[in-house]
């Protein structure tokens, strides 16, 4: 299965305007960024709204109702709030410093979505390191909140920052560890060809039968990389008023709120192509294409299989953004040493006794874990 | 190597015992996604306050003997009543009765005391204004009547915990008309005599 | 509070009261009504001391629901505070059926409470006690195996036996520690001798410890006001009316034990001579007045002891050494409120 080729089609349809070739090519350049930098908001706006929901209705409310249908409305609202806030910088900060911090930090976020395929052609760029860019890429995130931090001069907003670095470089490993189990299968470290190897057997040849230890690994991990409760410590509001955000107003904070949604958003993605078999469906769908006697080059087909993908993909993606929320309203917050325990003392043995076995399986069952 | 696989095991045990009880309070939390949602949604529904609420002061006039028991008994002094005696008639003339709720705390002890009963407490609760001056209620503005929550063809009147049948928990189950718990008195001399009858 | 009191008859004073621990209101009212009678030895009659009790164990249940919900908020989990805020609104319609408010009740009466129970309200109130038991389950459901949790309050904030007691504890955290202390039974004020309880008490002295005291005495209370419903002299108000009625003007059920308040007390009550100290269980610890009366409508001196003041001394060598997140753990579980810590 090829997929449809987007950037072919479209540089054949301008050529067929009178361009040449190679500025079809150059126009066509900023549009999936574009697209990708707007789907990554509205999954992260989708994220508030559903937190709002999902909270309320676990807690027995309604949640946003009056805002448009269903409330749908409140986060565009939250965003032009924002926008139109003043944004203030503290009188002792560093005010450099202190307005660059969120915006590595959100820059870091949304560079991640580069090597995130929605489809088989649907990337921006199909990177030979795929996964060890986006674990690379999220670690350059604690440098904009220990600025943050740093900057605010503020006690709580060190301390949230200094929290922030040590549990995102101390969860970065696990992450790594879980994450390095499913390249080692695959044998390749492309996102594209991590879920293509997952295709096959539909729901069976996911990853989560294959890894069930490093999908926990990965999904604690990843919670914590995204510091949500039960791993929310550096903006623990409880003890820290807001960690490193607490000094922060307006666009400033709008780039903190957007980047941590965007984050999880990233995580949901991520979680679904490494273990969840990306835009696969839970049946092979080139068996259907056979069964229902469809060319699988037609476009046509082509084109209901990338839908049907991307609604896949989507769909796991915000089933574990579902977790997520659901987990955030259940349980309390671990305490740091408790974190760093578990990050160091718990993920890290399990994780590399994970490697240990897959790699012997894969020498043992070359067919099943991918020889 | 024994040791150290026990020592795994019990990991894994915890392990498995945790997940398990964190899947306990998720399943909690679960559940209550589909409940009704307990939110009084305040301006278009209304909690009908309980008859003995005790909300704004009504005040009648012509009932009170001016003998100034309520400035007593009041917490902070605080019903403002101006009499003058008139000798003719041997009585004192209120000329003028005044609240001011922006000080008063409600608390009922001018009602309870009052030995005319013409201070009585009304329904109403919601006494926001622009200026806190306007809080203070002459005797004109305390003879005014609320509103009543029923009356409003704005809002959707809910019961209080209290009023509603026995057995029901929520205001959202059941309409407010419906009859609430308890049987009145006369009822229960009558299933009474009945009994004796028969 | 204190000075307010010297310039107030206790009938004026009695509104102020709630302000001190805003969630137990009850409790507060109970105290600034019993000082004065005992002093001026009011009796009181056992219908208006079951009412008494009644309300006291709502507002213990009000007051340790909203304890649990802010205490597990402040380690870090919302979601359970909406729900004990569900639960105790519950009680305070309750209240407000009865008293007319929802937190400043002013329904104390030296003698009595201020008015009897409204028809109906003890069927509620006994669904609202059947409600509340299986909702205490769900709280343990949801929290007192996670392991999180566990592992925050575990151990933290430990107060032995000997410390309790030479700190001047009382309450939940003084039952924690291994003491059985419990005013109920030491003193048999009111009438909760006739009630079949039991003190919940647990020996290990840490946040665990102290949640677990709480969360059974919850159990505790409701049991405490389905007995009193049952027994109540006269039972609900409407049967007692009928019987009335039915009885006519000589009745038995028109005597003393049958009634709300032995007489009302007049705006001119006199604290008679004399002193004393007189305490209740407070859902927070011992709620004491210490009252000097000259023989005139003010209280010469009035001398509050409030539990959550004494309890939170012991917070400064609780979190010596700790973390800065044990420091919430610590002070939810000492449950105070500054109202009445700063009166
Ligand atoms: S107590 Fe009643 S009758 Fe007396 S002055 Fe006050 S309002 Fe008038
Ligand atoms: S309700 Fe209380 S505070 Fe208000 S006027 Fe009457 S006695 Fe005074």
């Amino acid at each position: 299965m090829n997929g449809i080729d987007l950037q072919q089609s479209f540089v054949e349809l301008l050529a067929g305007l009178g361009l040449t070739p190679a500025v079809a090519r150059a126009l066509w350049m900023p549009l999936p960024m574009l697209l990708v930098i707007l789907v990554v908001t509205v999954g992260a706006l989708a994220s508030t709204w559903l937190e709002r929901k999902i909270s309320a209705a676990a807690q027995q409310r309604i949640g946003p109702e009056y805002a448009g249908p269903f409330g749908l409305a409140i986060p565009a609202a939250d965003v032009v709030k924002l926008l139109i806030k003043q944004t203030t910088i503290p009188a002792q900060s560093d005010p450099l410093l202190f307005v660059i911090g969120p915006v590595i930090v959100f820059i870091s976020v949304f560079l991640s979505f580069l090597v995130i395929p929605f489809g088989q052609n649907l990337v921006i760029s199909d990177v030979g390191t795929g996964v060890f860019l986006v674990i690379a890429i999220s670690s350059i995130a604690p440098i904009g909140l220990l600025m943050a931090g740093y900057s605010s001069n503020n006690k709580y907003s060190l301390l949230g920052g200094l929290r922030a670095a040590a549990q995102s470089i101390s969860y970065e490993i696990p992450l790594a560890l879980a994450a390095l189990a499913v390249v080692m299968m695959s044998n390749n470290l492309s996102t594209i060809d991590i879920v293509n190897q997952q295709a096959g057997l539909g729901i069976l040849s996911w990853n989560v039968w294959r890894q069930p230890i490093g999908f926990v690994i990965f999904m604690i991990a990843v919670l914590a990389e995204c510091e949500r409760i039960p791993f929310d410590l550096p903006e623990a509001e409880e003890e820290l008023v807001a960690g490193y955000q607490t000094e922060y107003s307006g666009v400033n904070f709008m780039l903190f709120y957007g980047a941590s949604y965007a984050n999880l958003f990233l995580s949901a993605l991520l979680v679904a192509i490494l273990y969840l078999g990306g835009w696969e469906l839970p049946f092979p769908i080139d068996r259907v294409a056979e069964v229902l006697r469809i060319p699988e080059s037609s476009s046509i087909w082509q084109i209901v299989a990338a839908f049907l993908g991307i609604t896949m993909i989507l769909l796991k993606a915000f089933a574990f953004i579902f977790l997520a929320i659901l987990l955030r309203w259940t349980v309390p917050r671990v305490r740091i040493d408790q974190l760093l325990d578990l990050g160091w003392k718990f993920l890290l043995p399990i994780g590399l006794g994970n490697l240990l076995i897959t790699a012997a399986l894969k020498l043992a069952f070359p067919v099943a874990f991918g020889g | 190597m024994m040791k150290f696989l026990s020592k795994v095991g019990d990991y894994a045990k915890d392990a498995v015992q945790a997940a398990k009880y964190i899947a306990q309070g998720m399943a909690v939390t679960f559940d209550h996604m589909q409940r009704r949602p307990i939110t009084v949604r305040y301006p278009y529904e209304k909690l009908i306050p309980s008859e003995r609420f005790r909300g704004r002061i009504h005040f009648e006039f012509d009932k009170c003997i001016s003998c100034e028991v309520c400035v007593r008994v009041c917490p902070i002094n605080l019903p403002v009543v101006d009499w003058e005696y008139n000798a003719e008639i041997k009585k004192k003339e209120l000329k003028s009765y005044s609240i001011d709720f922006g000080v008063c705390i409600f608390c009922g002890n001018c009602v309870e005391y009052c030995p005319t009963n013409c201070l009585s407490m009304t329904e109403e609760y919601d006494l926001s204004t622009f200026d806190r001056h306007e809080l203070n209620f002459d005797n004109v503005a305390l003879g005014r009547l609320p509103t009543k929550v029923t009356d409003d063809p704005m809002v959707t009147p809910l019961r209080e915990l209290a009023y509603l049948p026995k057995g029901v928990m929520e205001p959202h189950a059941v309409d407010h008309t419906e009859r609430r718990a308890g049987k009145l008195p006369v009822e229960i001399i009558e299933s009474a005599q009945e009994q004796s009858e028969s | 509070m204190e000075k307010i009191a010297e310039n107030r008859t206790i009938i004026q004073y009695l509104p102020y009261v709630t302000r001190w621990d805003y969630l137990a209101t009850m409790f507060t009212e109970a105290i600034t009504v019993n000082a004065p009678e005992k002093l001026a030895d009011v009796p009181v009659p056992r219908r208006a001391s079951y009412i008494r009790m009644i309300m006291l164990e709502l507002s213990r249940i009000a007051s340790h629901l909203l304890w649990l919900g802010t205490f597990i908020a402040d380690i870090g989990a919302q979601t359970p505070f909406f729900y004990v805020f569900r639960e105790r609104e519950m009680i305070y319609d309750l209240f407000e059926a009865a008293t007319g408010m929802r937190m400043m009740h002013n329904y104390f009466r030296i003698g009595g409470v201020a008015a009897d129970l409204p028809y109906g309200w003890l069927d509620k109130c006994e669904d609202y006690c059947h409600y509340q038991l299986e909702k205490v389950d769900e709280y343990e459901k949801l929290i007192t195996n996670n392991p999180i949790f566990r592992k925050r309050v575990e151990g933290v904030g430990k107060i032995t036996r000997e410390e309790a007691i030479n700190w001047g504890l009382s309450g939940p955290m003084l039952r924690a520690s291994g003491v059985k202390w419990d005013l109920r039974k030491v003193d048999h004020y009111e009438l909760y001798d006739e009630l079949d309880w039991e003190l919940q008490w647990a020996t290990e002295g840490d946040c665990l410890a102290r949640y677990f005291v709480r969360v059974r005495e919850m159990r505790e209370s409701c049991k405490m006001v389905l007995q009193a419903i049952k027994q109540i002299p006269g039972g609900s108000y409407e049967n007692l009316e009928a019987q009335r009625v039915l009885g006519g003007p000589k009745s038995e059920w028109n005597s003393i034990d049958y009634q709300f308040i032995s007489k009302k007390p007049s705006p001119t009550f006199k604290v008679p001579n004399g002193e004393h100290y007189v305490r209740v269980e407070a859902p927070k610890g011992e709620l004491g007045v210490y009252l000097i009366g000259e023989n005139s409508v003010f209280p010469w001196r009035w001398k509050i002891r409030p539990p959550g003041f004494i309890n939170l001394q012991v917070l400064p060598q609780l979190v010596r050494g700790m973390k800065i997140a044990d420091i919430m753990a610590i002070l939810g579980s000492v449950d105070i409120i500054m109202g009445e810590v700063d009166r």
